[in-house]
């Protein structure tokens, strides 16, 4: 097997509808992917558009969301390496659910709706795992459902920062610094609001002596007490 | 009437009759269908009793015989979010056998319901040696995702005045008679319970329909609602700005 097909059938092998796929089945499918490029900002696909195949990706991550037609959008999941996005539409024949979009410079092997088709109609293990990888995308559905049901937008800033800062906060002399990777923008669509609310709510934080704001760089004096005020609202 | 009679007023059905209704059983020949049913168990469950907690762990699938049951997410606070609500014909439960986990949201009865229980294993092997019915099942997920994803735009994009007009519209759409004075519907839900389903609080939901009242969009009397204006009302579920009429 070329090199080349040997690397794709290896990044093929970690995605979880693939899993238990033989090497040689591995390149077989690696042989009928397209590789595709996309830059930062640019659109995959977009919600309501026609199926033509599912991707994997293989660099990068890919943001999926919905947006109202004033341009609001809600980030649904942010997908790396190693995952496949877009098997529904090719299993319910309908369109693609949700827009996909690059976040960074991204590189996607894109496998048709035949050859997925084909591949699963002689693997009919490869239908189960989809079944699970769906599964596990319902339940987070469910989770994001309860948060914008059930939470203000003061209290989903707040869990963002904590898991910002378990996740890459210095601590200082001062307390936790957090930088922030992404816009207000952005943060507004993944937590479901706009960014009037999160500079808002920021300001608010920073007024209660929670945090200080430099610009993209936040010092959270104390990342107990911003988690007991998170607990304590109702 | 006490609660043992009512569980046997409740009417018995053939299971085989049940299963074949489901989407993802009907492609099944009648003798699998006949054996997938003798592994079931029926279930009664009165209005208002719990089928399953959030969190529970998920032991198999139930298949709704009769009745309505509606799955529904609870804060802390108590307050309630309404997910789907599963009628005759349809499946609650079986994403979770999948992932291997918990029920993720509880489920109730909203009127004396029967159910079949088909247990994990059955289900499992059943999908494992039958690609066709592994097919549907996934048809069936996607299509939930598609109805989860709506609700999470609905929540996140769209607002509460809006949410409100589209539960209204769609409502008169169903069960809407059109009258002398408008088009007619009964609404028998509490403004908690209608907050439930769209996603908010008592507050907003009387908050906005006093906001149409006063804009002549509609009229509200006992239990019943008069859509005044139904293209105005159109109009507010997609926010657009109409131009007054006057």
């Amino acid at each position: 097997m070329p090199d080349s097909t040997h690397k794709l059938g290896q990044t093929l092998a970690k995605v979880p509808i693939f899993s238990g796929l033989t090497e040689s089945e591995l390149g077989f499918l690696a042989q009928r992917t397209v590789p595709r490029h996309y830059s930062s900002g640019e659109i995959v696909f977009g919600e309501g558009e026609p199926c033509s195949g599912l991707y994997v990706v293989e660099s990068g991550n890919v943001r999926i969301f919905k947006s109202s037609p004033n341009g609001r959008e809600q980030v649904l999941t942010i997908d790396g390496p190693g995952s496949s996005i877009a098997e529904i539409p090719v299993f319910d024949g309908g369109t693609y659910p949700a827009s996909a979009a690059a976040v960074d410079d991204v590189t996607l092997l894109f496998v048709s709706k035949q050859d997925f088709q084909a591949l699963c109609l002689a693997h009919p293990h490869v239908p189960l795992k989809v079944l699970r990888v769906v599964g596990a995308r319902l339940r987070r559905l469910v989770g994001i459902i309860e948060e914008l049901s059930f939470t203000t937008v003061r209290h989903r800033l707040a869990s963002y920062l904590l898991r910002l800062a378990q996740k890459s906060g210095k601590r200082t002399a001062q307390g936790v610094v957090v930088t922030l990777p992404i816009t207000n923008q952005e943060l507004a669509a993944q937590i479901g609001t706009v960014r009037e609310l999160v500079s808002r709510n920021l300001s608010r934080l920073q007024a209660e002596g929670m945090l200080k704001i430099d610009g993209r760089n936040l010092l959270i004096y104390n990342l107990k007490a911003l988690e007991d005020q998170n607990l304590a609202t109702d | 009437m006490p609660a043992e009679l009512r569980m046997m007023a409740i009417p018995a059905l053939d299971p085989v009759e049940t299963l074949r209704r489901v989407a993802f059983f009907a492609v099944l020949p009648p003798e699998e269908l006949k054996i997938l049913a003798s592994h079931c168990v029926v279930r009664r469950i009165l209005k208002d009793e719990i089928l399953v907690g959030e969190g529970d762990p998920c032991e198999g699938l139930f298949v709704v015989q009769s009745g309505t049951i509606k799955l529904f997410k609870v804060a802390e606070n108590g307050r309630e979010q309404v997910l789907v609500i599963e009628r005759a014909g349809s499946t609650v439960g079986e994403p979770s056998v999948f992932d291997g986990g918990t029920f993720p949201a509880s489920a109730l009865a909203a009127e004396d319901s029967t159910l079949l229980f088909l247990p994990k294993r059955e289900f499992l092997e059943l999908c494992q040696r039958n690609s066709e019915v592994a097919f549907a099942v996934i048809r069936s997920l996607a299509w939930r995702f598609r109805y989860l994803a709506s609700l999470v735009e609905e929540l996140s994009l769209k607002e509460v005045s809006h949410r409100l007009a589209r539960f209204l519209r769609d409502r008169a759409l169903k069960l809407g008679v059109r009258t002398r004075r408008g088009i007619e519907f009964p609404l028998e839900e509490t403004n908690q319970e209608i907050g439930a389903e769209i996603g908010t609080v008592r507050d907003l939901v009387s908050r906005n329909l006093r906001r149409f009242v006063d804009r002549g969009i509609i009229r509200l009397e006992r239990r019943k609602v008069i859509v005044l204006d139904i293209a105005e009302l159109e109009a507010q579920v997609s926010g657009a700005k109409r131009a007054s009429a006057g």
